[in-house]
């Protein structure tokens, strides 16, 4: 009786990683599915804001309105982004955002972009980072670097 | 028979149109769990050298282990290659001994991920913000992109730039 119960623990501990190796499968298979959700919301929201320019269509499909903002120049919110975003992106006709990757793990997006105001312009490198929840983008951080003029290496910044 | 003949034919048609349903219905799903796969495994990479690099600040050690040695460099500074990236930071890591990389977050997207973090020479210094971009192959490193910006003192939100 009592080896039966030892046979029965150890078949239970030698199932235990089983187990665990399932669920850790099921764990990457439903953040998978959520990644595959939100790569085709962030897919269309920079598609939107970025190459076609319709900044207020591409916040109010895809953006809540108390979102929280981190990059230090702009304050909180869906509409002081929109506010700000808006006369920039008309009042600089030559301005081109250029994207080059998009990263996306889960409830995170990371956007790698080059963002120039002219066709002679070195420009930007700009790398967006925004979370998602529901559906709709939340938070946003960013980092902008001026392209410089001449690198160490053969590559571009891209 | 000719009925017959009909009733065969759109059996057929039926059929063939069942199995490329079906066929659609099944790559996507094969995809998704490959690159559920690439991305679990990379993941484990990354989280390895971001421990190793940024918080443990072993140069050569993480760079050995995770990067490979032709290694494509795209930050402006710095040269192509491996050595070259470590003998870039082994001694800017030696200068400042009050140096900190503190990891944010990590993304890691099937052979792409990117790291967040803040960098700080010492406990004073504002720092700055980082993002690196990591393409891998095989289990190693072997691309590099950053984009870098200076904290700055003040902020138009109630928020850290993190």
């Amino acid at each position: 009786m009592r080896r039966i119960g030892l046979i029965v623990a150890v078949a239970l501990l030698t199932a235990a990683p089983a187990f665990a190796q399932h669920e850790g499968h099921n764990a990457a298979s439903a953040r998978q599915a959520e990644t595959e959700r939100n790569r085709i919301i962030v897919t269309d929201f920079f598609d939107l804001f970025y190459k076609q320019k319709k900044v207020r269509e591409a916040f109010e499909k895809y953006v809540v309105p108390d979102y929280i903002q981190h990059n230090p120049i702009a304050p909180d919110g869906r509409d002081n982004a929109i506010n700000a975003l808006e006369p920039f992106m008309k009042n600089v006709p030559g301005l081109n955002y250029e994207i080059k990757r998009i990263i996306v793990d889960g409830n995170l997006a990371a956007v790698h972009a080059h963002m120039r105001m002219s066709p002679t312009d070195r420009g930007n490198a700009v790398i967006d980072i925004v979370r998602l929840e529901n559906g709709k983008i939340v938070e946003h951080w960013d980092v902008i670097q001026a392209v410089p003029e001449k690198s160490a290496n053969p590559h571009p910044m891209f | 028979m000719r009925r017959a003949g009909r009733y065969a034919l759109a059996l057929a048609l039926l059929a063939c149109t069942a199995a490329t349903a079906a066929a659609a219905q099944d790559t996507p799903s094969a995809a998704a769990e490959d690159r559920a796969a690439l991305t679990a495994r990379n993941r484990a990479v990354i989280e390895a050298f971001a421990d190793l690099f940024y918080r443990q600040l072993k140069v050569r050690e993480a760079y050995e282990k995770y990067v490979a040695a032709d290694y494509r460099q795209h930050n402006p500074m710095a040269t192509d290659g491996r050595e070259a990236a470590i003998g870039f930071l082994e001694p800017y890591i030696a200068a400042n001994p009050g140096l900190t990389m503190e990891v944010k977050r990590i993304l890691v997207d099937g052979d792409l991920a990117a790291v967040h973090l803040l960098g700080k020479r010492n406990a004073a210094d504002r720092g700055l913000a980082a993002v690196d971009i990591l393409r891998l192959k095989d289990g190693k490193i072997v691309e590099h992109w950053d984009v870098t910006q200076a904290v700055p003192a003040t902020s138009a939100n109630p928020h850290p730039m993190f």
